[in-house]
């Protein structure tokens, strides 16, 4: 068996932001690959530059953020950084969606629901006004939303929060696009619809075929959906392998202390471990490792030596030192914040 | 991130070096400091004294030459002097006057705000009714039938007519700020009603009230100009520029030095003021990038 | 559609008409206070409306009491408010002491004049900044932002008065285009066909009309500007980007949202365009409601003052009204439940 071309493929994207507090390096060198009616996982707290990746495969990063030259970003082999603006609105929304975090804001509050998916099949497939209206009312049948010639008339505060997320996928899904990128698709929502959304993305999977990039700071979300995950901290990716691989064995002390931090059916929610210390400022990440300061197996190499991503086994890679000193980890310490006083 | 649990002087010291990173902000800084500079010193800078005739019969109304920049007016006073000594009075009846606009404003709204509830809706709709007062007429019609308003009395006229919008605005950030996380928290910890006012909430209020007071002083340096340009505000022979315009505006056309000088210093004030709040406000809005 | 979308559009618009009718007694009980308010005011302040006779000596302290009362203003306080208030509701204003005619008449000429003043600003100032500021919003930090924002911001921080000055000085003194004051030339308009008419009505309706226009234009630019900033950073325009809309309609999609605060600043802006009225009036010598108003303190003309401040509150309360009826008509989430 060959080994399939990816459908995206991200190499070493650079996203900086040119703000007045410095240059804020958001995403610094972000290589990953979404394969055909593949489900990946990005995972990182807030901060680590997940949803920055996200925007940039699309390239909506505005001012004071670009995208650094030397990025690479291709669908099917295509080159987005080359494309002109038409060749990129042929791909947004056409063949590569989005859904976002918070429905209620991302939805145009004085248009309705109707007339917003209906938009995209008029500029993506020429639909007339009145085919784009019948799709947009057959998208949201197939979100199981009841009685959806009603709904699309209605505009988006007439909605509950899990219905306007239906509606983002709906919008998202017009056009079948090869591949959805879902920033935080169930964060603003409460846990019963939070599965509902997972299904439903799980099984318009199955039916349509389309790849998934899941964006999420929920590990949890990420082991009932994704096959393979991509864990960011610091603007990087420092851990990347199959969802089982992860779960079974993390390799990196940030991914273990996000596993630990993790609610498991039967374990007391106060005896949650949480990281210590916070995602330091992308205007000026540490030398070195960047998770050093919160790390308890930190050494002086990981002061001066920013660790490469070094393959653990396969499809598992990880970045971090105890690669190759794997003895160290028999001997955690307290983290240099704790040392220091600062949580 | 709300940054009311910082010290004051660190918030405003970042303000400040904020402000100054902007061209817009330090021109526009410039600017008032350097009409406020020009009119504190105007005895020192001044070339004549603004009330004195300097020769009826020959010296009425000149053109702009080199001895008088601005020209003379038709009693034979310099019009740069009275301009510059006009800016004193113009500047300190707008500055006082919003001052005390906003010192009302802030206390109404934020009792309105952290009251609620009935007391609340009965304040907000006084001012509601308030604002639909055409201000304008009615000052006119005080300035007119009360007749030779004192300098106070106009500040304090002003003053009290001008804190209706801002206060809804305090009222506004008072609401957001009372159910922010750490004024909960300063609650639990028995904090005070007044205790939570002014070290929790009232510096939050500041910045909104900040770019608030640089529009509340144009619009009293417009109002108050209107005003003395009627007869009705800062009454002559003392020079406001409102009063220094009505003096050429029967002779436009003939004399329109007398009335474009001052005009102009309205709006070089005016806009110094609202390019600062503009500034100002841009750099409070400024969200740190959190690279998510 | 079926019914229930129907019923839904209906409740929300009877929401919309109970808020209305709400609005309407509020703004009665509004100017209901503003007559009380100016009504202290004038009668408690010092001097009365024969005050300029006092000069005369053929006119004794006995005629000048006589005068006080024939004119009621010897009777106590309370009893000439109820008097005033009582006539107001049969329609009957007062008479004019200075013009020498009903107060309702001097009214009817007035108002007119000063609603198409304000009707011509309000529209063309509307207009143009809107089309101003999304034109600076589309191309933010361009030199066509800058240089339109720098203009902007002049003619916004003009007094109107002055500006009315400058304007008649350049447009009617240095380049007589446009008469200098007045709405109809004063000799010539009895012997102008009715064509010739019109065109003269608005050669002296230009420069007012152009003075305020000039600086409310700015406002409007400055405000719409910074609105369809906010909407153009919003997450709605990040989705409609997203969804490869050509930025034509990316841009409609920001514009539809910034038209909220917009119709809120044009209820707001009615006061002060009232306010701008009565300067630039004044200034051209417009027979409208400001220039009514300026005369009527000049000469102490009790039931004028009185009769202009109350028209000018009810038209602010209606302005702002107007502005609420507009706003729910263009925001959904106001229409309906």
């Amino acid at each position: 068996m060959t080994e399939p071309t990816p459908l995206l493929s991200v190499r070493d994207l650079r996203t900086y932001f040119y703000t007045s507090a410095g240059v804020a390096r958001s995403v610094d060198g972000v290589s990953l690959d979404v394969y055909p009616r593949e489900t990946v996982g990005v995972v990182g707290e807030s901060g680590c530059g997940k949803s920055v990746t996200a925007l940039s495969v699309l390239r909506l990063i505005r001012p004071p953020g670009r995208i650094e030259p030397g990025s690479r970003i291709a669908l099917d082999g295509r080159d987005i950084m080359a494309m002109d603006d038409a060749e990129l609105r042929a791909v947004r929304g056409n063949r590569i969606a989005m859904i976002f975090q918070e429905p209620m804001t991302a939805l145009n509050p004085v248009f309705t629901v109707g007339d917003q998916i209906a938009e995209v099949a008029r500029v993506h497939a020429g639909d007339s006004r009145k085919a784009a209206w019948a799709r947009a009312v057959e998208m949201l049948e197939l979100m199981g939303i009841p009685s959806p010639a009603e709904r699309a008339t209605q505009y988006p505060h007439q909605l509950s929060g899990g219905m306007r997320q239906r509606v983002m996928i709906a919008m998202a899904l017009v056009m079948h696009p090869a591949l959805v990128i879902a920033d935080e698709p169930t964060t603003a929502l409460d846990v019963t619809i939070q599965a509902q959304i997972l299904e439903l993305l799980a099984r318009l999977q199955a039916e349509l075929g389309t790849s998934i990039l899941l964006i999420t700071h929920d590990l949890g979300v990420i082991a009932e959906t994704a096959k393979r995950v991509v864990v960011m901290y610091g603007g990087e990716v420092v851990e990347e392998a199959p969802v089982r691989e992860l779960f079974a064995g993390a390799h990196h002390p940030y991914t273990e202390g996000l596993l630990r931090a993790m609610p498991r059916v039967g374990q007391e929610r106060e005896r949650l471990a949480v990281i210590p210390g916070t995602v330091p400022p992308p205007t000026a990440w540490p030398t070195g490792c960047r998770f050093r300061d919160r790390c308890p197996y930190a050494w002086e190499r990981c002061e001066h030596e920013h660790p490469p991503l070094y393959q653990i086994a396969g499809a598992h890679a990880s970045r971090c030192h105890l690669a190759e000193e794997p003895e160290r980890r028999a001997h955690p310490h307290e983290p240099l914040v704790l040392q220091r006083g600062v949580a | 991130m709300r940054l009311g649990d910082r010290p004051l002087a660190r918030r405003v010291r970042r303000l400040l070096a904020r402000l100054f990173e902007r061209p817009r902000g330090r021109v526009a800084t410039a600017g008032v400091l350097a009409l406020v500079v020009a009119a504190l010193f105007a005895p020192l800078l001044a070339p004549y004294d603004p009330t004195a005739q300097l020769g009826i019969e020959t010296l009425a109304g000149q053109a702009p030459s080199l001895a008088h920049p601005f020209g003379t007016d038709p009693y034979s006073r310099d019009v740069l002097s009275r301009v510059m000594y006009g800016a004193r009075i113009s500047l300190a009846v707008a500055v006082l006057s919003t001052l005390l606009s906003i010192t009302v404003a802030t206390l109404y709204g934020a009792v309105a705000g952290f009251r609620g509830g009935r007391v609340d809706a009965l304040m907000m709709r006084f001012v509601d009714g308030a604002m639909a007062v055409p201000r304008v007429l009615l000052l006119l019609a005080v300035g007119a039938l009360w007749g030779g308003l004192t300098t106070l009395q106009l500040v304090l006229l002003l003053g009290l007519t001008q804190w209706f919008p801002v206060s809804r605005l305090v009222r506004a950030e008072v609401l957001v700020a009372r159910s922010e996380e750490y004024v909960t928290s300063a609650r639990a910890l028995g904090a005070g009603e007044s205790r939570v006012l002014f070290r929790h909430v009232l510096p939050n209020v500041l910045s909104p009230v900040l770019v608030a007071a640089m529009i509340g002083v144009s619009n009293v340096i417009t109002l108050e100009a209107g005003l003395s340009y009627l007869g009705f505000g800062i009454r002559p022979p003392a020079p406001s520029w409102g009063n220094i315009i009505q003096d050429g505006s029967d002779q436009v056309a003939a004399l329109w030095w007398v009335s474009l000088f001052p005009g102009l210093a309205i709006v070089l004030t005016v806009a110094c003021f609202t390019a600062l709040g503009d500034a100002l406000r841009d750099v409070m809005d400024t969200r740190q990038v959190d690279g998510r | 559609m079926t019914s229930a979308a129907t019923g839904g559009r209906t409740r929300g618009w009877r929401r919309v008409g109970r808020a209305l009718l709400r609005r309407a007694l509020g703004g009665a009980v509004v100017v209901a206070a503003v007559v009380a308010l100016t009504f202290a005011l004038v009668h408690l302040a010092p001097g009365d409306p024969f005050g300029a006779s006092l000069e005369n000596p053929q006119i004794t302290a006995a005629i000048r009491a006589q005068w006080r009362h024939q004119w009621g203003l010897d009777r106590p306080l309370s009893e000439q408010f109820v008097r005033y208030v009582a006539s107001l509701a049969r329609g009957d204003w007062g008479y004019s002491f200075s013009l020498h005619e009903p107060v309702r008449d001097a009214l009817a000429r007035a108002l007119p004049n000063t609603l198409l003043l304000m009707g011509i600003a309000y529209v063309l100032s509307f207009g143009l900044g809107v089309a101003l500021g999304a034109l600076q919003a589309a191309r933010r930090g361009s030199i066509l932002d800058r240089g339109l924002g720098g203009v902007a911001l002049f003619f916004y921080s003009m007094p109107d008065f002055w500006l009315a000055l400058m304007v008649m000085l350049t447009l009617a003194y240095w380049m007589p285009v446009f008469p200098t004051s007045g709405m109809v030339d004063p000799v010539m308009y009895a012997y102008l066909t009715p064509a010739e008419r019109l065109v003269d009505r608005l050669r002296h309706l230009a420069l007012p009309a152009l003075t305020l226009c000039l600086i409310y234009t700015g406002a409007a630019a400055r405000y719409q500007r910074a609105a369809l900033l906010d909407a153009l950073a919003s997450d709605y325009v990040r989705t409609a980007r997203a969804k490869g809309l050509p930025e034509g309609r990316v841009l409609v999609h920001a514009l539809r949202n910034a038209l909220l605060p917009t119709i809120t600043l044009m209820g707001l802006a009615f006061p002060a365009l009232l306010g701008g009225a009565v300067f630039v009036e004044k200034v051209f010598a417009w027979p409208g409601m400001g220039w009514l108003a300026v005369n009527a303190v000049n000469t102490r003309d009790y039931p004028l003052v009185l009769a202009s401040v109350v028209v000018g509150s009810a038209l602010v309360v209606l302005g702002s009204a107007l502005a609420d009826a507009g706003y729910a008509a263009a925001d959904p989430r106001l229409r309906a439940e």
